[in-house]
């Protein structure tokens, strides 16, 4: 029998059988016979075939339906049961050596005539093209022989040549075999990328319960650094591709469908399609100024034609904190007070008998955490089509509550998207994009702080009536819980508040309705020539409100009047691209493509806001402007801002054989940001790659699958402010913000002053990242294993910062283009998958090393400070030359002074002891500029929050009816400036690492005494004993199980297929970092960058899922 | 498609559109005032000048709640005490104060540069000059306290443009005097004699004349000279300077108020007796620790630490300024003045008592770094000026910076030699003002602790010390015993003296002649800039 052991691999999700036989025809000799009307082989089924013959894929895809089929030869036959074969099988038998020959016409899916397809006698060279008609005549083909028709970007036609006339309609390749990846402006087969870009399955993405679509990104592919923000629902993250490539704004440019968004936390994750980042500065470099910090692009599901297929997504779960920290006991608490006072030549406070009978042991973080804390997400979406018509439709809600302050902090969204794309005539195409998003966000303070600060001897409510009355008679009202309990202020600590006490008085909410999308109409203007218009837009509404009740917290936190506060701002943005996009091939090895295009960009921002005090009646319900005081407290603000860019774009691309291919790209990219005199700039790009395996002289029967790639490229990062070249005049405190004014008049009537605010740089300009990079893809066996590795030098430079000028110049600083920085980095991921019949696993994983330096920065100190002299640490992020970007700067440390000698023998130069004020037990600091004393001057580098490298793996496996999936994510090496504990303030309370310190001669040589007075600053010198921990971690992000039921009981309630999952997230981490949570994200800029200030740390969640279509 | 990327800014004009008429030069001579009344809040860095120089003098100690709080400010008015806070020349509140005053004159500077182009109307020629003159003498203020705090300073009378700033250098002081002498004396012929109604809060001649003559004192006391220098022309001489006393004294309108107390009330606000006024205002603004709060935010800072017991006098501070028992026991029983310029945590707490609250005496305040149980009660959190609106950023108290008794003070000692008669009528005004007998001699000594008394809290006495020469500021400031008083009320710890005798130990710096350090940051920009001598 022929070619009846001949095995297939097929494994794709969804595909009909009709598709499958169209496989097996196309990969093989195989023909088959069937009624195209048959509706079964319009089934869609899971195609999960390893090395298996044709009778076993259809013994399996033909189960459960009225078809058989009966093999002959090569000829396959498909009929109903019980129906006698329509016996073309016997056919070719019979006309042995006859020859006819075949003429027709080749269609395109429209119908119309396909110029250039190539028609080959199978096994042979003999063959035609079609011509400008899609007309061909072929002469001399023996009956039975078989005729190939192919085109690129079409799925090849094998038919058996038994008439005259044989009219061909080609389709469109639309099986996943070929893949596909969305560049900018465009999709390349993945096989001849020549770029660095990283695609991310939409399984990936909705693997996990997560609020926004960048959150799914993390740990996900090699080079992109996802970082929360904060675990607070809806608080956002930051990706940083290739690391932080500029002191300023170092997000990516963020692409859905063309449209530039300014964030996509609100792309409802099942809508996604595809989504793919540019990593290297050649495929960024057709977004020109906005590329530096990489693209990321987004496509969502587009219908399809045929039946409408409807289907329902969706989890609920509860989130719980992972972790409390270690602090003293109210016993612990109150010795180690004495301690501190003995330390600090005090009396003690507490009596042996108060110590050992507390009077409260209050565990605040116990009080702080809400526990089981909801997070659901529903999502309905519906797709279908004619031949004329397609359409996908969703909608979606998410819904999620903080593990801190419960409902207080929460955050919900709903999701409307409609895609639709219309053929007007065969030539003429129009679509549209469309998505609707209202999200709605409230925030506490996390309080994280208060609840390790606070002592515990307050208690969390007051019951002693003795408290009740001092409570009663203060001024303004303190807080009351919801029994009528007043919430317990801390006595000893007013600086501090009780954080449910301050929940309790937290009312905010904002609300944001975002309408975007884009309208598009493409014309086919001659073969291989389209002409693309697409207007986008983007209306973006958003209102806060925030209403502070009367109340005291303590002595020092009170607010004696009530407050409202109303903010509304609306962003609009429009965009108009114009794109003329030409492919073609030449013979059948040579393939061209260009892109040349035109954008038009405009975008406003209108802001109102009002303040109020004395709401009446006092409550959040009425706590609107209009229900406030209509006095002096009453302000208003408001603003307009707007910003234009005009570029011109082209791209060409060149293949031959699939073995050797070229990019180029340029963008001319003029922006209203910019200086008069570097309004345009220009953004070049170069790539090439070679695919080794598509050489006849590569023969390996282990590697499969190997291209060499490498690129260069310029891109421009234009996020530099708005008309920071002009000397302005302005009443705006340009150091502080705020109005500035004078009071005159009795009354003190504040008069608004004008002053000049910046001075005048005419050569301001965007900064310039440039980019090499080289990558390597190899495939073993089959593809089993996929390895990619990438390389890549990435130099940032005229990096925009303020040019520091002297006080005396009595201005504020002017900007300008002053430092450089290099990113330089290897990229590793490596795929295996193996498929045993009903046993298949996969594993992905991929780690990223980077290395961030600073190697130029041109202002008279070499560097600048980001944060610094927080509370009153003394200590600062900073940016300078040879460092990476931020690293901390504090002091460095050599032991703790055991002894009074100790310190005198510490001495300078003159003999003069270099830390006159140190007692025994206290940091011996390091004087490392050698000028005698400890000052700001001995600064060094104390470690980066960037780590050495960042990896993430992923694991899947099925099993029949089950899977199971986990992903781990982790950082190596950066370090977390741990500020959570405060130690500086008197009656506080301490974190379980403060029972280590030092209590006498030689007890330890790595913590310092228990002090307050601090004279030596131990703990408010930012320094490498006390502040800074190795921020590594290794999370076990997700786990997940799931079971897919089986189809009979599926089709009880109508449905194809039902699954249904558990999961968990952020089940296990392992770390040594002694805080709530080493993820602190970064807070919107690297000044900022790896300080733990008491950030809202990642829940654990567990949740229950169901995936359902009908 | 060209134009399409010509937007402008809509959030500000440019310095090339901007000064081209009258009310828009109000408005930048308004952005030449803001500084005076800055207290510069960004950053934690309370830049208010009588809680500095008052801290830095016998008066007062800086408070705060303990060592480290406040410590820059604690290691720079003591003389570089490493105890405290940075004691080098980054200390930052060293930079702020600096940055504060060179803002004002770059926004002078700017202003009289583009004062060709501004037109004004004819009938607003009067504004066209009082407004000139006023600038000239404010950029002649901020570089006065400049001068008296710095000493060695870059004279800067054009905006420096580009890097221009990289050539500057600093003048001596001579020069700068000189300079700003004779910007006083034109100002002073420019500036109006009287300002009313919605102009109250502008600067008349008299506050430039009033500043001119205390300049006079401490530039002629601190440098051992005869006279003042002027760019051209004579010299300011001590004749000069008695008579523009004089002159002050009978022709500025400006009088003793008959009741001591009520200078430091809502009624002292814009009162008769001052001559130099710095308004406040109570704009109800809220949260925010910004100079766009226009309250007098030295009001919160010197008011009682977390003292919520009662509101009925003063309401809660943050326990700075905290005066020393040294100057309190100057005040004799009779001198009406000791009740308007402190008050005692005792009577507060006594107070509150009466009143009700239940709060126990011992928590009913903190005790901070410092406490001696006293408080200023001129510029403090006084319960008249409070508003319902986050009180400490609206206590609309002015500052009275030059009084008229200060004038008749100098007037005095101007007089001792040639005339002395004159000298202890003048000291006998202010003491009868007070309740206190006529003197019948005075001598140096005697003027100066009647200035001491009258002046306390007010921001004069640390360069009223240095006047007298370094060996005698060592001799008034430097403390090297103290004994640690007991509380008045027992068991009441803010009763009586906190902390450890040494917190209260004080070491005057002559290396360092008084002044502050040149910011390392300006050093580090401009290397041509030199450190003042000790730093």
């Amino acid at each position: 029998k022929y070619a009846s052991n001949k095995k297939f691999v097929i494994k794709e999700r969804r595909i009909s059988i009709e598709q499958i036989i169209q496989y097996i025809e196309q990969e093989s000799d195989f023909y088959f016979f069937y009624e195209d009307s048959q509706p079964a082989l319009k089934r869609v089924v899971n195609a999960n075939f390893e090395q298996a013959t044709v009778d076993e894929i259809l013994t399996d895809v033909l189960k459960g339906t009225d078809l058989v089929y009966e093999v002959v030869d090569k000829y396959v036959a498909i009929k109903k049961k019980g129906q006698k074969s329509n016996a073309p099988v016997a056919a070719p038998k019979a006309a042995q050596q006859e020859t006819i020959d075949v003429s027709g016409t080749v269609l395109d899916e429209d119908g119309e005539g396909m110029p250039g397809v190539s028609i080959v006698v199978k096994g042979t060279t003999t063959g035609t093209v079609t011509d400008y008609m899609g007309q061909y005549t072929l002469k001399n083909v023996t009956i039975g022989d078989v005729l190939v028709y192919s085109f690129v970007g079409y799925n090849s036609q094998e038919i058996p040549a038994r008439e005259s006339v044989v009219d061909v309609k080609m389709s469109a390749n639309v099986t996943q075999l070929e893949e596909l990846v969305v560049v900018g402006y465009g999709v390349q087969k993945k096989s001849v990328v020549t770029g660095a870009i990283a695609s991310v399955s939409p399984e990936e993405i909705t693997a996990m319960p997560v609020s926004g679509v960048d959150q799914a990104l993390q740990g996900r592919t090699a080079g992109v650094d996802v970082m929360n923000n904060s675990g607070a629902p809806g608080a956002g993250v930051q990706i940083r591709v290739r690391g932080v490539g500029t002191n300023g704004d170092s997000s990516p440019l963020y692409i859905v469908d063309g449209l530039v968004v300014t964030s996509i936390a609100n792309v409802n994750p099942n809508d996604i399609e595809s989504m793919e980042v540019l990593k290297d500065a050649a495929s960024a470099a057709i977004y020109g100024s906005r590329g530096a910090n990489g693209v990321v692009l987004i496509t969502t599901k587009k219908g399809q034609e045929g039946a409408i297929k409807v289907s329902y997504d969706g989890y609920y779960g509860v989130q719980n904190a992972w972790k409390t920290v270690d602090v003293l006991d109210a016993r612990q608490y109150m010795a180690m007070q004495n301690e501190v006072n003995f330390n600090d030549g005090r009396n003690p406070l507490y009596s042996r008998y108060q110590i050992e009978n507390p009077e409260n042991n209050t565990d605040w973080q116990s009080h702080l955490f809400t526990p089981n804390a909801p997070i659901q997400n529903h999502n309905v979406s519906m797709t279908g089509g004619s031949k004329y018509s397609t359409f996908a439709i969703s909608a979606g809600y998410f819904g999620q509550q903080g593990i801190i302050g419960g409902d207080q902090s929460a955050f919900d969204r709903i999701n409307l998207r409609m895609n639709s794309e219309h053929k007007i005539t065969s030539r003429i195409t129009f679509g549209e994009n469309l998505s609707i998003v209202s999200t709605s966000r409230k925030t506490v303070d996390s309080g994280l702080n208060q609840s390790t600060l606070l002592d515990p001897l307050t208690p969390h409510t007051v019951t002693n009536p003795r408290d009740i009355r001092d409570y009663d008679n203060l001024p303004h009202n303190p807080v009351r819980d919801g029994n009528g309990n007043y919430y317990g202020i801390s006595s000893l600590l007013p600086e501090l508040y009780n954080p449910a006490a301050k929940h309790a008085t937290t009312f905010n909410e904002n609300f944001s309705r975002q309408v975007q999308g884009n309208f598009y109409g493409k014309v086919k203007i001659i073969e291989g020539l389209e002409f693309k218009s697409d207007f986008g837009f983007r209306w973006q509404n958003q209102e806060w409100r925030d209403y502070t009740p009367v109340n005291y917290l303590s002595s020092m936190i009170q607010n004696p009047v009530n407050s409202v506060s109303q903010t509304a701002s609306s962003d609009a943005y429009w965009q108009w691209e114009n794109v003329l996009t030409y492919n073609k091939n030449i013979g059948t090895k040579h393939t061209i493509g260009g892109v040349l295009g035109t954008s038009m960009i405009n975008n406003t921002i209108k802001t109102q806001t009002g303040y109020r005090t004395n709401i009446n009646p006092a409550d959040w319900n009425t706590g609107w402007l209009d229900n406030g005081a209509n006095d002096q407290s009453q302000r208003t603000g408001g603003s307009f801002l707007e910003n234009r860019l005009l570029s011109y774009f082209g791209r060409v691309n060149y293949d031959y054989d699939e073995r050797y291919m070229f990019t180029a790209t340029v963008r001319y990219d003029g922006s209203s940001r910019f200086g008069e005199n570097n309004r345009f700039g220009v953004f070049p790009s170069i790539s090439a790659g070679w695919n080794v395996h598509n050489e006849s002289f590569f023969n390996s029967s282990i590697i499969n699958h190997f291209k060499v790639r490498g690129s260069w490229g310029q891109v421009g990062n234009e996020a530099i402010g708005r008309f920071n070249f002009l000397s302005t005049v302005g009443q705006m405190d340009a150091n502080n913000g705020g109005a500035l004014a004078y009071p005159m008049g009795p009354d003190g009537t504040p008069i608004n002053v004008i002053v000049v605010n910046r001075a005048a740089n005419p050569d301001l300009k965007w900064e310039t990242s440039e980019q090499s990079n080289v990558g390597v893809d190899l495939g073993f066996l089959d593809d089993k294993f996929m390895f990619t590795t990438e390389y890549y030098n990435k130099t940032t430079k005229d990096l925009l910062s303020e040019q520091p000028v002297p006080g005396y110049v009595g201005q504020p600083n002017p900007m300008g283009n002053i430092g450089t920085i290099r990113n330089q980095g290897v990229e590793l991921s490596l795929n295996y998958r193996k498929n045993t019949g009903d046993f298949n696993f996969d594993i992905r994983g991929n780690i990223a090393f980077n290395r961030n330096e600073v190697t130029e920065f041109n202002n008279a100190d070499g560097f600048i400070n980001g944060w610094r002299n927080f509370y009153k640490y003394d200590g600062a992020t900073r940016m300078q030359v040879g460092h990476s970007l931020p690293f901390f700067a504090g002091y460095q440390t050599n032991g703790i002074f055991q002894n009074q000698q100790e310190i005198e023998d510490y001495v300078n130069a003159d003999g003069q002891p270099i830390q006159p004020d140190a007692r025994p037990g206290d940091i011996r600091f390091v004087d490392t500029n050698g000028d005698g004393e400890i000052s700001a001057d001995d600064y060094v580098d104390l470690g980066s929050n960037i780590p050495d490298f960042n990896y993430g793996i992923n694991f899947n496996a099925s099993y029949k009816n089950f899977d199971f999936s986990m992903f781990w994510q982790g950082v190596q090496g950066g370090s977390i400036l741990n500020i959570n504990r405060q130690l500086h303030l008197g009656a506080q309370n301490y974190w379980s690492r403060s029972l280590e310190r030092w209590t006498g001669e030689g007890s330890t040589n790595s913590y310092p005494r228990a002090t307050q007075q601090d004279p030596n600053q131990n703990y408010t010198r930012i320094n490498d004993m006390v502040h800074v921990e190795d921020g590594s971690y290794l999370r076990l992000k997700n786990m997940q199980i799931g079971y897919v039921l089986p189809e009979h009981i599926a089709a009880k309630i109508g449905a194809e297929r039902v699954r249904v999952y558990i999961s968990g997230q952020n089940l296990l981490t392992f770390t040594k970092y002694t805080g709530f949570d080493p993820e602190v994200g970064q807070m919107s800029s690297w000044r900022n960058q790896g300080l733990d200030i008491g950030n809202y740390p990642q829940a654990r969640t567990y949740l229950l899922g169901v995936n359902v279509s009908f | 498609c060209a134009d399409f990327l010509d937007l402008s800014p809509t959030d500000s004009q440019t310095e090339d559109s901007f000064y081209q008429n009258r009310d828009e030069a109000f408005r930048a001579l308004m952005g030449v005032y803001e500084p005076l009344r800055s207290q510069r809040l960004d950053g934690n860095h309370y830049n208010i000048g009588n809680l500095i120089f008052d801290s830095q003098s016998d008066d007062a100690y800086v408070g705060a709640k303990d060592a480290a709080d406040r410590g820059y400010m604690k290691a720079l008015v003591r003389f570089g005490d490493s105890r405290f806070g940075d004691p080098s020349a980054s200390n930052v509140l060293a930079l702020n104060f600096w940055t504060k005053n060179y803002g004002g004159i770059s926004r002078a500077n700017v202003l009289l540069e583009r004062y060709d182009q501004i037109e004004f109307k004819d009938r607003e020629r009067e504004d066209k000059e009082n407004f000139y003159g006023e600038t000239l003498f404010l950029r002649a203020h901020y570089y006065y306290e400049l001068l008296r705090v710095y000493e060695n300073i870059p004279l800067i009378l054009t905006q420096p443009r580009g890097d221009e700033w990289k050539e500057i250098e600093q003048a001596t002081p001579a020069q700068a005097y000189a300079q700003v002498t004779s910007d006083m004396l034109q100002a002073i012929d420019m500036m109006a004699p009287t300002m009313g109604g919605g102009n109250l809060g502008r600067l008349t001649q008299w506050a430039a004349k009033a500043e001119l003559l205390k300049m006079y004192m401490f530039y002629t006391g601190y440098y051992q000279s005869a006279e003042l220098p002027t760019l051209e022309g004579p010299a300011f001489t001590k004749a000069d300077a008695i008579a523009l006393a004089e002159d002050i004294i009978n022709n500025s309108g400006a009088r003793l108020e008959p009741e001591f107390k009520d200078i430091f009330t809502e009624k002292g606000n814009f009162g008769m007796e001052t001559l130099f006024e710095i308004p406040f205002s109570d704009t109800g603004i809220s949260g925010a620790w910004r100079d766009d709060a226009l309250g007098n935010f030295l009001c919160t800072m010197a008011g009682p630490r977390d003292f919520t017991a009662s509101q009925n006098v003063i309401r809660d501070g943050w326990g700075h300024n905290i005066p020393s028992h040294e100057l309190v026991d100057l005040f004799t029983a009779d001198d009406k003045r000791s009740s308007a310029t402190f008050i005692t945590a005792d009577s507060l707490i006594n107070e509150a008592v009466a009143s009700g609250s239940s709060i126990s005496p011992r928590n009913m305040m903190s005790v901070g770094y410092n406490n001696t149980g006293y408080f200023s009660f001129k510029y403090t959190s006084h319960y008249e000026f409070q508003t319902d609106v986050d009180h400490r950023f609206n206590y609309a108290q002015n500052i009275h910076y030059i009084r008229f008794a200060d004038v008749l003070l100098m007037a005095a000692e101007l007089n001792l030699d040639a005339n002395s008669a004159k000298s202890v009528q003048y000291v006998n005004m202010v003491r009868n003002r007070a309740g206190l007998d006529n003197l019948t001699s005075v001598d140096l000594d005697a003027i100066y602790l009647e200035r001491r008394k009258e002046l306390a809290m007010e921001g004069h006495r640390y360069f009223d010390v240095l006047r007298r020469g370094l060996d005698y500021a060592d001799q008034q400031l430097t403390v090297t015993s103290y004994t640690l008083r007991e509380p008045s009320m027992a068991g009441v710890p803010s009763t009586g003296d906190g902390g450890i005798a040494d917190d209260f130990l004080v070491t005057f710096d002559q290396s360092k002649r008084g002044f502050w350090p040149i910011p390392q940051q300006e050093r580090d920009l401009n290397p041509k800039l030199n450190q003042n001598p000790g730093w």
